[in-house]
């Protein structure tokens, strides 16, 4: 069975400034994993590496055994922390935009997932959970292997953050990856089965959630207090 | 770790993600609770791997996780194309129920014991507390 995804000894540099340094990381199909950090910890860098928007200065990534290049990105799908639609658009027209841009874009989906929204209705008129909702649904829409989610439950109410997981979970089928890059973990611990803390660019601790939960006798939100504090763990 | 798998289920099919138990092992004992009190029936269809995860807000892996091992010990039983049910085999009940009492009784006896009860205080203090019913 090859790993959806393995990350082998990258760094990321911006200039001198370090963004990554030594991330390893595998995962197989059917893991959906949370990759937790603050701000600056180098998250969405580490995500628009798999995504192939920007290149490794060292290490190999790899999606289902393929170095990412251009002819992985239809593997990916990503959803950005930035609004990337239209705002001049309606949210059908969005609909047939990802239709056009994308293969294996299944509209039926996103239609039945909008359905409690006026598909008429223009993305800038859209509140923010509508927004967040019109963007999740999109990127779930995309039939591909591995989906990217960078913070998206920023400033979205928890009825909406439950919904987005529900609809991920009804989305979830065995071939699928997931990653979904958040720096709180309410609401969504969940879902992830495996978890990568990530640090001023390190990754302090990574694992299966329930390994972690009974080796360490602490809860996920436990750990994560204490990672994120200074305390250098193995 | 001498706190018992069963002190901090919460009732009401919530899972508590603030705990140092893993979501599996909730599941697994959230079902054997229903059991031993009644609200799953011998033989009773429960939700597929997809409805739990739905219903819990939690990965469908979890979820399958937990009825491998409820299906491993015989606790449960999954019928291709019919549905997953509790056992229909009442000794199997009995048994739920005699180790889910053995594991409460054994911490409580722990904990007494580590406070610095005896055996036969820890007895008379049950005694004591049964006759004020």
């Amino acid at each position: 069975m090859i790993a959806s995804l393995v990350m082998h000894d990258v760094y990321k540099m911006y200039g001198k400034k370090v963004a990554l340094e030594h991330i390893e990381l595998e995962l197989e199909s059917g893991m959906i994993m949370g990759l937790v950090g603050g701000s600056q910890s180098g998250k969405t860098t580490l995500l628009e590496l798999i995504m192939g928007l920007i290149k490794a200065d060292k290490g190999s990534i790899e999606i289902a055994g393929s170095p990412v290049s251009k002819l992985t990105k239809k593997d990916v799908a990503y959803l950005p922390k930035d609004n990337h639609l239209y705002a001049w658009m309606t949210i059908k027209e969005a609909i047939h935009f990802f239709k056009k841009v994308y293969k294996n874009f299944e509209t039926q989906k996103a239609e039945e997932l909008l359905k409690d929204l006026a598909l008429e209705r223009k993305i800038a008129t859209l509140s923010h959970d509508e927004l967040m909702l019109v963007k999740f649904a999109l990127t779930v829409s995309r039939n591909t292997k591995i989906y990217l989610f960078d913070e998206p439950f920023l400033g979205v109410t928890p009825l909406v953050q439950k919904q987005m997981g529900q609809w991920l979970i009804k989305n979830y089928t065995e071939d699928k990856t997931v990653i979904i890059a958040t720096s709180n973990l309410q609401t969504v611990e969940g879902l992830l089965n495996y978890v990568t803390f990530l640090k001023d660019g390190k990754i302090i601790l990574k694992g299966e959630t329930d390994l972690l939960i009974e080796d360490r006798g602490q809860s996920l939100y436990e750990i994560y207090k204490e990672v994120v504090s200074n305390v250098r763990v193995s | 770790m001498g706190v018992s798998i069963y002190y901090n289920m919460k009732v009401g099919g919530k899972m508590n993600f603030n705990d140092n138990i893993p979501i599996y092992i909730q599941i697994i004992n959230s079902i054997k609770k229903d059991i031993v009190s009644s609200k799953l029936q011998i033989g009773q269809k429960i939700l597929s791997v997809r409805e739990m995860a739905e219903y819990y807000n939690v990965n469908p892996s979890t979820v399958q996780r937990a009825y491998q091992e409820l299906e491993k010990s015989k606790v449960i039983n999954v019928q291709r194309g019919l549905g997953t049910f509790i056992t229909d085999k009442s000794e199997m009940i009995e048994e739920i129920k005699v180790d889910m009492a053995d594991n409460l009784t054994s911490h409580f006896i722990e904990e007494m014991m580590g406070i610095g009860f005896t055996y036969n205080q820890i007895v008379e203090n049950i005694s004591r507390y049964a006759r004020r019913e």
